[in-house]
């Protein structure tokens, strides 16, 4: 029809989960543009797999490709692309309890990159004056530790079970970190949390009897005005799968009678 | 003819636009092409990244005498202490952590004497692999 012009809209892609645990899976789904779609993984990254019609991504086996050197294996790049060539990407992260602790809080307060990290005894010091987040387990008590063997495949699988206290600082030179405080307990406590515990078990509980923000805000004087603490709970699970060569199945003992 | 006394010390070099003796044509033939790798900090997936990020400029660098060591209020000489001679176009700041030649190097202190046309840095080796 003349004068009628329909115009195609960008191809964008969306995922269910923005971070997930090791050989966990979560769907990515490009919407807009002109289908099919086709999706794959940039190399260089995590190192997961994606089903290329479905967009079903599959994370690695291990975080950061099994080192535990510089994070640079931490994301993967996912990439979808529809029937013109038009490309839309998106990342996702593949990390433990304590990393996914960190996405679920940048997520729900709509945190860029770099705002939330582990604090460690490598400072990342807080340079601007918007808001930080710094997490770090203080305490971790190991309450079971169990070991199965798979005589099938030869090979042993590890756990322990830890519920850990975790520490939450909220720091900022401006007025964020004093208003924004209460905004981690919600995020701890969102939609998004919860199906991010679910999916990749662990656990972040409630807050315990006397909970309370420590106002830490005098011990930088005047370089960090605001800085507030306060400590959640969280169950979590590390595994390890070990190939043995060989393994006495411990079956039911037979007694042989009169040989 | 009258009028009010005016004595020199009471005006210093920068009064007027001009009088600073601008040296870095001098300091050209002085400095050579150098190469820092300075350290930064990034954060990637939620833990902190290092990354050595390198740097051009021209230069001269040198050692501190022992004279210059002796008058150290920590009195050590096993730490190497170092003095830089640079275009202002290298823009350190204190406590920045800088690799040259393989030696890690922090930076102590950082006079800038730009209108003069250089920066002059001092530097002391550092631990190896401490962070900025």
């Amino acid at each position: 029809m003349p004068g009628l012009h329909r115009f195609r809209s960008l191809i964008s892609l969306t995922q269910s989960l923005t971070a997930i645990g090791p050989n966990l899976q979560s769907s990515f789904l490009a919407i807009g543009g002109t289908p099919p779609y086709t999706y794959r993984v940039q190399p260089n990254g995590a190192g997961g797999s994606i089903n290329s019609s479905t967009g079903l991504y599959t994370a690695p086996s291990v975080i950061n490709g099994g080192s535990y050197g510089p994070p640079t294996q931490i994301y993967d790049t996912i990439q979808a692309t529809d029937s013109l060539s038009n490309i839309a990407t998106s990342q996702i992260l593949i990390g433990n309890a304590l990393l996914l602790l960190c996405d679920i809080i940048q997520n729900q307060m709509g945190l860029a990159n770099g705002r939330v990290y582990v604090w460690d005894q490598k400072i990342f010091q807080p340079t601007d004056s918007g808001l930080y987040i710094a997490v770090a387990i203080i305490s971790c008590k190991p309450f079971s530790n169990v070991n199965t063997f798979n005589g099938s495949n030869s090979s042993s699988y590890q756990w322990v079970n830890n519920y850990a206290q975790v520490q939450i600082d909220v720091i900022s030179r401006d007025t964020e970190a004093r208003d924004r405080k209460e905004e981690v307990l919600m995020a701890l406590a969102s939609t998004y949390s919860q199906t991010q515990q679910e999916a990749n078990s662990f656990l972040i509980g409630r807050l315990p009897p006397g909970s309370q923000f420590v106002n830490l805000s005098n011990i930088d004087g005047s370089a960090i005005p605001y800085r507030f603490n306060i400590s959640v709970g969280m169950q979590f699970i590390v595994t390890k799968t070990v190939n043995i060569g060989s393994i006495d199945s411990f079956s039911t003992p037979q007694i042989v009678p009169n040989p | 003819m009258a009028g009010p006394i005016r004595n020199a010390a009471n005006y210093p070099l920068f009064a007027r636009a001009g009088t600073i003796p601008d040296v870095s044509g001098a300091l050209q033939d002085y400095f050579q092409m150098m190469t820092f790798s300075q350290v930064t900090k990034t954060v990637q997936g939620f833990q902190v990244d290092e990354s050595a990020l390198p740097i051009n400029f021209q230069g001269c660098w040198f050692p501190y005498s022992e004279r210059q060591l002796l008058m150290l209020p920590e009195g050590q000489r096993s730490w190497s202490h170092f003095m830089l001679f640079a275009d202002p176009t290298l823009t350190l700041q204190t406590d920045d952590v800088v690799l040259w030649n393989g030696i890690q190097t922090r930076v102590l202190g950082r006079m800038d004497y730009g209108l003069y046309g250089y920066v002059q840095y001092h530097l002391c080796q550092d631990f190896t692999g401490s962070g900025p």
